[in-house]
């Protein structure tokens, strides 16, 4: 009897650990949005693309958004740098590694293109606040 | 699923591709469902099946959600056979039933078990009416955000703090659904609004028997990769 109680004990402890341990992983999983900083590491490393891994720092201070858009399903990745609005850093990384400015934008901002047809990126400034802002959106409806 | 921390600013409702906003028009917008991207792509499909010289065609329109990891893509589709040879006029009118149908069966999806769970966006307030400024963004007004009359972020964020989470709130039509502003008049409650009148121009086709649009497949499920996926709806 003292030994069967033994291993419940046991068994609940690990499944409570197990618990706490993937809680944080399952909440990223099904959360709409998120932000988050380079020191939030368990974020960072979870939600952040490559190409915003490798994006030059043109400010000390800046900060990253995930947008997950259900519907017409898009995941909007965006670093925003705040006290800046110089974007020639960011335009030169980005011609580096293959993306190309496009002659038109759907929104005030300018678009990128690399050779995955889905992922454009958006370069821009935020009105009211010096700020520029990187946004990576990868449409999964624009498969066909 | 909107978050008070994704309200933003009226003046940057064009330079964002996320982000909510509030509009004394439209209500709250999410700026993510307004793109009307997906919507560019089912015209194109429609315009595609117009000059492919088919007596018929099947067009498909889907909608899904993905999982951060891009594990997994989720959700409808419906694909519809269209008789060859539709003025500019029809095919947005064919387009816009389209989603309409697909948009109410998705948010179906997103408020049955288990997904429900997990997310209250299943016909969140914001969801429909977002999805139609998109459809409008692509055949009409491309930035028409001023005539929604946006409020500053300070302005959203009090209306957000009196009414509560806009996902607590549900909008089963393309209705705007308002709330008003507290410090006009008290014990206000949200209400139904009216379409602006751009919003209103393209009539969602509803000739079912004339033979000129036949439903294929009126209520498809999908579950595919979310990257390099093999299903050809998703």
């Amino acid at each position: 009897m003292h030994k069967k109680l033994k291993m419940k004990g046991l068994a609940v402890v690990l499944v409570g650990g197990v618990l706490i341990y993937a809680m944080p992983y399952i909440k990223m999983e099904f959360a709409g949005s998120a932000t988050y900083t380079e020191q939030n590491a368990r974020e960072y490393l979870f939600y952040t693309p490559e190409i915003l891994k490798k994006m030059p720092r043109i400010s000390g201070r800046y900060e990253f958004d995930f947008a997950n858009i259900t519907g017409p399903a898009k995941h909007v990745h965006v670093v925003k740098f705040y006290g800046t609005s110089d974007v020639s850093k960011i335009d030169l990384y980005l011609e580096s590694i293959g993306y190309k400015k496009q002659k038109e934008c759907d929104i005030d901002a300018s678009c990128w293109r690399g050779s995955d047809p889905q992922e454009t990126v958006y370069v821009g400034m935020l009105n009211g606040e010096k700020m520029v802002l990187v946004q990576v959106v990868t449409d999964f409806s624009n498969t066909q | 699923m909107s978050k008070r921390s994704d309200i933003v600013d009226r003046r940057n409702s064009n330079n964002l591709k996320y982000g909510l906003i509030y509009t004394e028009v439209l209500g709250w917008i999410d700026l993510g469902h307004a793109q009307g991207t997906d919507i560019r792509t089912l015209l194109n499909k429609i315009d595609a099946g117009e000059s492919s010289g088919q007596d018929r065609y099947d067009v498909t329109y889907s909608q899904s959600m993905v999982d951060p990891t891009r594990t997994l893509k989720m959700g409808k589709f419906i694909t519809w056979r269209i008789k060859r040879g539709r003025p500019y006029h029809e095919r947005k009118s064919i387009a816009l039933a389209i989603i309409m149908s697909l948009a109410m069966k998705f948010e179906g999806l997103q408020q049955a078990f288990p997904i429900s769970l997990v997310t209250d966006s299943g016909f969140s307030g914001e969801d429909l009416v977002s999805e139609l400024l998109g459809f409008y963004r692509v055949v009409a007004i491309q930035n028409p955000f001023a005539m929604l009359r946006p409020l500053s972020k300070e302005d959203a964020l009090r209306r957000w703090d009196y009414y509560g989470k806009i996902g607590n709130w549900k909008n089963k039509g393309f209705n705007p659904l308002l709330f008003p502003d507290p410090a006009i008049s008290p014990h206000v409650k949200p209400r139904i609004g009216r379409l602006p009148n751009f919003m209103q121009t393209v009539l969602p086709w509803s000739d079912f028997r004339s033979g000129t649009v036949d439903v294929v497949s009126e209520n498809g499920n999908y579950m595919d990769s979310a990257k390099g996926g093999t299903l050809p709806y998703a």
